[in-house]
């Protein structure tokens, strides 16, 4: 069959036609592959919320409870996730109008195609906010919100929010002093024996350190000080010592005030008046 | 000296006739058959059942679930039924020389509609509380490549057809014997 010797404007239209078709056929194949690796990832994901494979701890350090949660996010898909950061706010507008806390991520993670990474979310509850005298003594509900930024795919940005219900679980809740009848001594002393009692509700949080209480008069006298050590994991404690102050000291109407010490750690608990 | 396309036989003492522009007459180009048409039209139905009815009711289908789209249903059959209209017309002229500003005019709206979707590309949702938000505005800028390409072979072909009249016909329609 005769065939002339076509243009160079001929053969390149021609190229052109096939480089349009070839970039679509390679973006609907990449369409597809992505479409199927992001459900591969949501049913592996979805699994894995089934499941208590995350680790979760909470310490004591300087004047807040910082709880440190890490969990395995795994990825089924074929596409990387890149730049993984997670934004946590805690609210609880009734006690505090800022939020009680935030925490994000320290670093971006990634997480390649089959493969899982671990994802670590640090939140630092702070007593020395103005809703910390509250969540030291109590429980309570935290409206908690998760964002979630990640680029799947290389091209694809992804915004993930999520509503949750916190449970806080105060350290030193119902914290309460028990005066017993007091007893004149022979060096014109007083002993009166105390009682303190509260529960530690901060799941996994051991507290370690000395709670110093202090008796203190209207006008700032201090009438007695007593150390309390303290070791308690999650649970109630009672602690029972005879204090001694002057006979001076009325003790109703004084001050009865505390402060928990420990290596780093100094929280002041709420004060109460002694009727 | 041979002439670049068969010509009539002519007796030995006949001097060459002066050359001849390529691709012209004798060959009579095919023109739009009837089977051109109908395959024209098929075209047209398939591209509107997978470009506007196939998205059309995924739309209808996904919104049931509280997913909704940003994109308006009747600007996806619409916009389904220009894009498949100008692919059946592509195929119809493509032995005319119309050819190559169909294919423009077809990659042309084709740019139009994505770049009309990167206007919002932003699909968000809620489901069982989880808030989610998909920014597809990179990918569809992909998508921007092929008829971009496209919309260049239109203009190569309507120049082309310009500069040598019925060379691509001739060429992708061979004169039968």
């Amino acid at each position: 069959m005769y065939q002339p010797h076509p243009s160079a404007l001929y053969r390149l239209a021609q190229i052109l036609r096939a480089l349009a078709i070839l970039a679509l056929v390679l973006l609907i194949l990449f369409l597809a592959t992505v479409a199927y690796s992001a459900v591969e990832m949501g049913e592996g994901i979805a699994k894995q919320a089934g499941s208590e494979h995350r680790s979760y701890s909470a310490s004591l350090v300087g004047t807040a409870v910082l709880v440190n949660v890490t969990f395995p996010l795994s990825n089924q898909g074929y596409y990387n996730v890149r730049d993984l950061t997670l934004v946590a706010i805690f609210t609880n507008t009734s006690i505090q109008s800022a939020p009680i806390a935030v925490t994000e991520t320290a670093t971006p993670v990634n997480i390649p195609g089959h493969g899982t990474s671990d994802l670590t979310l640090l939140t630092a509850f702070d007593f020395a906010n103005p809703a910390g005298p509250y969540l030291l003594l109590h429980d309570t509900n935290i409206a908690g919100t998760l964002f979630l930024n990640a680029s799947y795919a290389a091209i694809i940005p992804v915004n993930l929010e999520v509503a949750f219900n916190y449970h806080w679980g105060a350290p030193f809740a119902n914290l309460s002093y028990s005066l017993g009848t007091p007893k004149l001594e022979s060096n014109e002393t007083v002993a009166i024996p105390v009682t303190i009692y509260f529960e530690n509700h901060t799941p996994g949080l051991t507290i370690t350190g000395d709670l110093d209480v202090v008796v203190t008069q209207p006008n700032g006298t201090v009438c007695t000080k007593q150390t309390f050590p303290v070791h308690t994991e999650e649970g109630p404690v009672t602690l029972m010592e005879t204090f001694y102050s002057p006979e001076t000291c009325s003790l109703s109407g004084d001050t009865i005030s505390s402060t928990f010490v420990g290596p780093g750690i100094d929280i002041a608990l709420p004060t109460e008046t002694i009727p | 000296m041979t002439a670049p396309y068969p010509t009539p036989a002519s007796g030995p003492a006949t001097p060459s006739p002066p050359a001849q522009p390529p691709y012209l007459p004798p060959y009579q180009p095919p023109g739009v058959s009837g089977a051109r048409i109908a395959g024209a039209v098929s075209l047209t139905l398939f591209y509107f059942g997978m470009i506007g009815l196939l998205p059309y009711y995924l739309e209808q289908y996904a919104a049931r679930y509280g997913l909704a789209s940003p994109i308006e249903p009747a600007f996806l059959l619409v916009a389904g039924a220009i894009v498949a209209i100008l692919a059946g017309l592509s195929v119809a002229t493509k032995p005319t020389r119309g050819w190559g500003p169909v294919r423009v005019m077809s990659a042309g709206f084709d740019l139009i509609y994505v770049v009309y979707l990167l206007q919002n590309p932003i699909y968000a949702t809620t489901i069982r509380g989880f808030s989610i938000t998909l920014t597809y505005g990179h990918l569809l800028e992909l998508f921007l490549i092929p008829p971009a390409i496209g919309l260049l072979a239109g203009v190569v072909t309507t120049i082309g057809d310009i500069h040598h009249p019925w060379e691509r016909i001739q060429l992708q329609f061979p004169q039968r014997a």
